[in-house]
């Protein structure tokens, strides 16, 4: 220690003792909105250590606008008991009690802890809200396993623009009704709790909705008119039409869905013709199970002419209804730019005879795509399998697109021995390309 | 028509010259244009000229929206020296230019996290003035943190 005090009193002399030309005294000083700048971006653990710089930054970090106490921080936090002397609820009892000025976020992670530190996060909810109401952006997720009830006293930020929340059951009272401002939401590992006899939330200003893992969502209703962007993962009983029906959607994402909750049923056709300005959708081969049920008509009431994007993930080429599905979407955009398509099951399909028979049948009809894809510019495909319907469907593709640039082809490495690979080379090779200018790249599998 | 061109001094008097419509991606520059039209040379007296170079070839970039963010990251990332990224944030405050401003503050900010206190005095130009007694007592206040 007194080495230390030495070295640092004899650092400190030298400074001092510097000829002071003009360079060093603008050297010595930096703008404080450079300084507080940077401190904005320390993690928070750094942030405090900077109290100890000198005696002008005692207190600088109290003062730091978003206050992030995440995953990465609380993984940094001795596992030594919330409650001890250096234990998590302290900490955070100290961020929220010190901290003066403006608050534009808050982050904060719950470790897995078995405490009852959830009746503290709705009082720092209430401390915060006390002091300050202009939070932006709020981010509470929670690693035990139980999920935990909303703090109630979220509601009380009224400013909020971004609020992120992962691992808690919703509960009545009702509380999206006081975020008239909110554009981002995020939800996952969220409950719904039936009997809330359901939640209807009025966001009038949202932009962006995630809903990832969330279970009992037919109680949650949203009016959101201004929508872009819609993506919901392994939501059981979501209720698709309802969050559908937003007009000014341009990024739709559906994925693992198990049913369409909604009683009102809906093709293919209808859904998309309710998207006026839809731009990018990426959906699996299941969804087109779910909707396909009532047969695609071949042409759409109108065409899709805002629809630049589509991926279709785990799809099978096999299966009649997910390939009339595509084959009917691609028809239905004029205007398509990119098509992505993948398959994350990787059982093969092309030795069963029985299930490929009809889609390669329908691909060889020759009305099936009677349509050009006149702006398609660059398709992926990815764990190929090279499958008879999987070739025809590039075939079809390579023949049907004289605008196409690049066509990159990235074969199953599961199954498939370098002869199965060459196969498929080979193959594609020999299609006729409307395309002069179309190449096609094959990347190596995926380890 | 061609584009009009400004022309910028830095401290050290050298010149550099810019196309208007990209120097006013700085809002103070823009700010002068409006005002006055900005027909003379506009002098940066805090700018020196090898932070006037960097920021007029940040400028002068020429990236797809959607790619910005990376090649601002990109941008501060090469010049990853701390008395460097410190004189393009002091440019970019002066001249207000946010996003260049953010960038080079979050570079340092990645670089000094894993800094000894000393380092960090060393880096931000910090002198301590505090007895190792004071230090200690707010160690002992934030223990968790050290």
């Amino acid at each position: 220690m007194v080495l230390i005090f030495l070295k640092l009193m004899t650092d400190n002399h030298k400074r001092r003792f510097l000829p002071s030309c003009g360079e060093e005294d603008r050297m010595s000083t930096l703008p404080e909105s450079v300084i507080s700048s940077i401190l904005e971006r320390l993690p928070y653990r750094d942030a405090v250590r900077t109290s100890t710089l000198s005696k002008d930054w005692r207190n600088k970090w109290t003062t730091m606008t978003s206050l992030v106490l995440d995953e990465e921080f609380s993984k940094k936090i001795p596992n030594n008991g919330a409650y001890s002397r250096n234990g998590f609820t302290r900490i955070v009892n100290q961020a929220v009690i010190l901290h003066s000025g403006t608050i534009s976020k808050f982050s904060l992670h719950i470790p897995e802890l078995n405490l009852g530190i959830f009746q503290e996060i709705n009082q720092w909810m209430v401390f915060l809200s006390r002091n300050d109401v202009s939070l932006r952006e709020l981010v509470l997720t929670n690693s035990n396993w139980r999920y935990k009830q909303l703090p109630s006293h979220l509601s009380s930020f009224s400013e909020l623009r971004k609020l992120k929340l992962e691992r808690f059951t919703f509960m009545p009272p009702l509380i999206f009704e006081g975020f008239p401002n909110l554009e981002d939401l995020f939800l996952k590992h969220i409950d719904f709790r039936p009997g809330s006899c359901g939640i209807q939330a009025n966001l009038p200003e949202l932009r962006k909705l995630s809903l990832y893992s969330c279970t009992n969502v037919y109680n949650f209703k949203i009016n959101a008119q201004k929508l872009e962007s819609l993506v919901i993962e392994s939501c059981p009983d979501a209720m698709l039409m309802w969050l559908l029906d937003s007009p000014c959607l341009t990024r739709v994402a559906i994925r693992h869905l198990q049913s369409i909750g909604d009683s009102g049923r809906k093709n293919l056709a209808q859904l998309l013709c309710n998207l006026p300005k839809i731009q990018c959708l990426i959906i699996d081969g299941h969804f087109f199970k779910l909707l396909s049920a009532d047969n695609v008509p071949k042409w759409f009431p109108r065409p899709i002419d805002s629809l630049k994007h589509l991926s279709l993930h785990n799809f099978q080429h096999s299966d009649l209804d997910q390939l009339q599905g595509a084959l009917s979407l691609l028809r239905n955009s004029p205007n398509l730019e990119t098509l992505f398509m993948n398959r994350t099951d990787p059982r093969i399909m092309f030795h069963n005879a029985k299930h490929v028979g009809p889609a390669s049948d329908h691909l060889e009809s020759p009305d099936c795509l009677d349509q050009t894809l006149q702006h398609l510019l660059n398709v992926e495909l990815e764990t190929v399998q090279g499958s008879r319907p999987e070739l025809l469907f590039i075939k079809l593709l390579l023949a049907h697109s004289p605008s196409l640039e690049k066509m990159t082809i990235q074969q199953s490495g599961t199954h498939l021995d370098y002869y199965h690979r060459f196969v498929i080379t080979k193959n594609v090779m020999e299609y006729p390309r409307a395309s002069t200018k179309a190449k096609v790249v094959y990347l190596d599998p995926k380890s | 028509m061609s584009k009009k061109t400004l022309t910028l001094m830095s401290k050290d008097k050298q010149l550099f010259n810019i196309e208007e419509h990209l120097a006013v991606q700085s809002v103070t520059i823009r700010n002068m244009v409006k005002e006055d039209g900005a027909s003379s040379v506009i002098p940066l007296p805090r700018v020196d000229s090898e932070t006037l170079a960097l920021v007029i070839e940040y400028l002068n970039r020429q990236q797809a929206p959607e790619e910005d963010e990376d090649y601002v990251k990109k941008f501060v990332d090469e010049r990853g020296e701390i008395p460097t990224l410190l004189e393009l944030a002091q440019a970019a405050l002066d001249l207000d230019i946010k996003k260049l401003m953010d960038a080079a503050c979050m570079k340092v900010a990645d670089l000094i996290k894993d800094f000894t206190l000393e380092e960090v005095r060393e880096a931000l130009r910090i002198e301590n003035d505090r007895t190792p007694e004071e230090e200690k007592a707010i160690r002992d206040e934030f223990q968790w943190a050290f």
